[in-house]
């Protein structure tokens, strides 16, 4: 309860992928699945992040949540979230 | 449309500008208040357009219809429950895809629509053409473009909402799902046992049990008893064979149709912006939420917040302060029954006066959080310090309320409003507690400066630590035992910087401080009362004290009068033997008789009945501990820094237990005013939970210190 969670980092999923985890600014990425409840991927469809879409990094830092920009909006992505969105580059 | 006039809810997602639509709307006429059994806030406001009575409800922002938070369902149930004539669904101008996936599904639910299209400026400053006809017609709803902070197109707007009430057959359009999901509404829709609105209301409730929304079910269950069972039973037959046909799930299929609905309007009716420029909230976020000056830079701002709270707010303070002073000595002079007079002047005006006191800070608090909200600082703050206070369990918004308890809780129980989860809201405002108010300062000052002389800074300083120690402890246990869950996903909106409008934080901070003054008339009045009783009453006649006072001060008037004694050797005397009645009268009262009836439950800590009744005084307010020790110990008008009082103090007790009532102070849940707030925040049960378990870890805490320390001394 009182340490930090260790979680496996997974570099490729169900989706045959990398994670947003590992994306790294300056380059493009497009999204291919989300992991998760419909809770949660309903959630990130209503937001506009869902699969097909296009995204750069511009704040990040390993560990830690993350920026990304989306069609000209942007989101701060928490660290959880980054490993259960599957991305390839684009 | 209710007694004549048009109910129009607004509605929009986060940051697009609906808050300040609202306000041009409305101006100030606005009443506050919020939605039945949760803390969401719901704001309302009249207007009168063409001989027409607009009642505007503006719902909490929010991204989609689904359960996912406390918002979406308040919403939903407003729009499904009260049935709004019109919705205005104000959206983005700038990002129209996602902002219209809201409204294409108040147009499922079957309730006329009006689309403002807000910031219409800022969009076409980006390149951004829309087709305002096309898409109105391929939408099927009316569209108006505003620019809210000009407050340009409201009255547009308002004749929009005129136009379509009046209209009789509207055409309503459909969106088209894929086969396989319209074959299952299919099959739902004769099963439904909805109060008909029109086919499109029950297409609605078959959709929403496609997507397994637990609410829908829940609702559904109720309204169709036996029906239900079966019901239940095709829906997961349904969602199965979606499932196994195409490979994933209805929710994602729904999502798909009613995107590919709007990106088909859109293609026609809209011409994206030529992006690639890099704009200026771009350059803004690589400083502020760079990875190694973003907490520094957080910490200069909160610091600057502080100071502009408790500094500048001081002066309005003061004025507050010698103002109900002023009152007090007028009424002395006025009323000449000596209860009545107390009452009034002790009770009530000394307790809700000691409350409306904190009005200033309130205030510019508010205007500080309006201010850091509408520029789109305070996402960037919660994304900067999302790494830190994830590890305890909290929300990076929590830091706010955090660094705003250890000025006042009160302001800090209202500002913890900012977070949207429900569990991190209350874990937030159970932990607030610990982080030690100015109002404890004094008595800190008092104790450490009685029994420690030479090192009373470092002493408050540990206090403070200890309980930054608790805070984090605390947040730790709360999160794993009565709030457990899941984190929420963090996955937030950063908004685009904007310059804040004064009039827009102005109403959000008025309506703060309205919401407090109601509350020191109310509810802290009848305590105030009660708390001035417990301490009068019974009262003490004159054969009860132990000496006869009465003909003592009699001598000495008389010795005085006849020039025996010099007249400050007079007054010294007159002021020692008043102290010695008003210790015995405390002693009487009901307050002193709980304080020692209670005792022996504070023994193991240390404590003696003086240090009971002052901790029930400190309910009042905290400071108010330190006028009860100098009452107690009978020194009529000290403070804190009174050298006899410190000299009474040190010779009763030991300073372990000096150190222990400290902790005690700090442990033990705030002053009346600010649990007032907080049952009106998170409701009575949660109130007395907060009562009770800092009182029972003071407790248990300080019987620790104090039965280890024993050995030691």
């Amino acid at each position: 309860m009182f340490g930090r969670s260790k979680r496996i980092r997974r570099t490729t999923g169900r989706y045959g992928s990398m994670t947003l985890a590992y994306a790294v600014p300056g380059k493009k990425y497009r999204i291919i699945g989300i992991a998760g409840g419909c809770r949660l991927s309903g959630r990130l469809y209503a937001m506009g992040v869902m699969p097909n879409e296009i995204f750069t990094v511009y704040t990040y830092s390993r560990g830690g949540p993350m920026c990304i920009t989306l069609k000209g909006t942007k989101y701060a992505i928490g660290r959880g979230m980054t490993e259960r969105i599957f991305i390839e580059e684009a | 449309m209710q007694n004549g006039s048009i109910v129009v809810a607004l509605a929009g997602n986060p940051n697009s500008g609906k808050t300040t639509i609202f306000n041009d709307l409305t101006g100030m006429r606005q009443h506050v208040g919020n939605y039945p059994g949760v803390t969401v806030e719901k704001r309302s406001g009249v207007v009168n357009h063409n001989g027409h009575r607009i009642e505007i409800i503006d719902l909490p922002g929010i991204y989609s219809l689904t359960a996912f938070s406390e918002e979406e369902i308040v919403a939903r149930n407003f729009i499904l429950q009260e049935k709004p004539d019109v919705i205005i669904d104000v959206i983005d101008s700038s990002s129209l895809e996602r902002n219209l996936y809201l409204a294409v599904q108040f147009l499922e639910i079957g309730i006329p629509i009006v689309l403002d299209f807000n910031m219409a400026d800022v969009a076409r400053g980006k390149g951004m053409r829309v087709d305002i006809g096309l898409l109105s017609e391929l939408l099927g709803m009316p569209i108006i473009e505003t620019v809210g902070s000009k407050g340009k197109g409201i009255e547009g707007l308002l004749d929009a909402v005129i136009e379509v009430t009046g209209k009789k057959n509207r055409k309503r359009i459909e969106i088209p799902y894929v086969e396989e999901i319209e074959n299952a509404v299919e099959k739902i829709i004769p099963l439904l046992e909805v109060e008909n609105d029109g086919m499109l209301m029950k297409r609605w409730f078959a959709v929403k049990l496609l997507e397994q929304d637990e609410d829908v079910a829940n609702r559904l269950r109720e309204k169709n008893g036996r029906g239900f069972e079966k019901l239940q039973e095709v829906v997961s037959n349904s969602i199965n064979h979606i499932k196994d046909v195409m490979g994933v799930s209805p929710d994602v299929l729904i999502a798909d149709s009613r995107y590919g609905f709007i990106k088909g309007a859109l293609h026609e009716a809209h011409q994206e912006a030529d992006s690639g420029n890099i704009d200026i909230t771009e350059k803004l976020d690589s400083i502020l939420t760079n990875r190694l000056l973003g907490i520094p830079i957080f910490a200069f701002i909160m610091w600057l917040m502080f100071q502009f709270v408790f500094t500048l707010g001081q002066y309005p303070m003061g004025w507050i302060e010698t103002g109900f002073e002023k009152l007090s000595t007028l009424l002395n002079g006025i009323i000449s029954n000596g209860i009545m007079r107390s009452l009034i002047v002790d009770g009530i005006i000394g307790g809700v006066g000691g409350v409306l006191v904190f009005t200033p800070n309130i205030a510019l608090l508010f205007f500080a959080i309006a201010l850091l909200e509408d520029s789109g600082y305070m996402a960037r703050a919660a994304f900067v310090m999302d790494r830190v206070m994830h590890r305890i369990g909290l929300h990076g918004k929590s830091f706010i309320p955090l660094i705003i308890g250890f000025g006042c809780t009160v302001p800090a129980y209202m500002s913890s409003r900012i977070l949207e989860n429900k569990k991190d809201r209350l874990v937030t405002m159970h932990i607030n507690t610990f982080c030690s108010c100015s109002a404890r300062l004094p008595v800190y000052i008092l104790l450490a400066g009685t029994f420690f002389p030479a090192i009373a800074g470092n002493v408050i300083f540990s206090i403070y630590l200890i309980g930054i120690f608790f805070a984090v402890i605390m947040a730790k246990v709360l999160r794993a035992t009565r709030f457990r869950g899941e984190l929420e996903p963090f996955v937030m909106e950063l908004p685009h910087y904007r310059i804040p409008t004064f009039k827009g934080a102005l109403i959000h901070t008025w309506d703060r401080i309205w919401m407090y003054i109601k509350k020191a008339g109310t509810v802290i009045l009848l305590i105030s009362i009660a708390m001035w009783g417990l301490f009068t009453f019974p009262m003490i006649g004159e054969d009860d004290y132990s000496g006869d006072y009465i003909s003592q001060k009699k001598e000495i008037e008389e010795s005085y009068q006849a020039g025996d004694i010099s007249a400050e050797s007079y007054s010294e005397q007159i002021s020692e033997i008043e102290g010695k009645m008003n210790a015995e009268k405390l002693e009487f009262s009901a307050a002193g008789r709980i304080g020692k009836f209670i005792e022996p439950v504070f023994r193991p800590l240390g404590f003696d009945w003086k240090m009971v009744v002052a901790s029930i005084s400190g309910i009042a307010a905290k400071e108010v501990v330190v006028s009860s020790f100098s009452t107690l110990f009978s020194i009529g008008g000290v403070d804190e820094t009174s050298e006899s009082l410190r000299d009474r103090i040190k010779n009763s007790y030991h300073p372990l237990v000096g150190y222990n009532f400290m902790l005690f102070t700090l442990l033990y849940f705030p002053c009346m005013a600010s649990m007032a707030v907080f049952r009106r925040e998170a409701g009575t049960k949660e109130m007395l939970f907060q009562i009770f378990y800092t009182l029972g870890l003071a407790w248990v805490v300080c019987m620790i210190v104090y039965q280890i320390g024993k050995f030691f001394i």
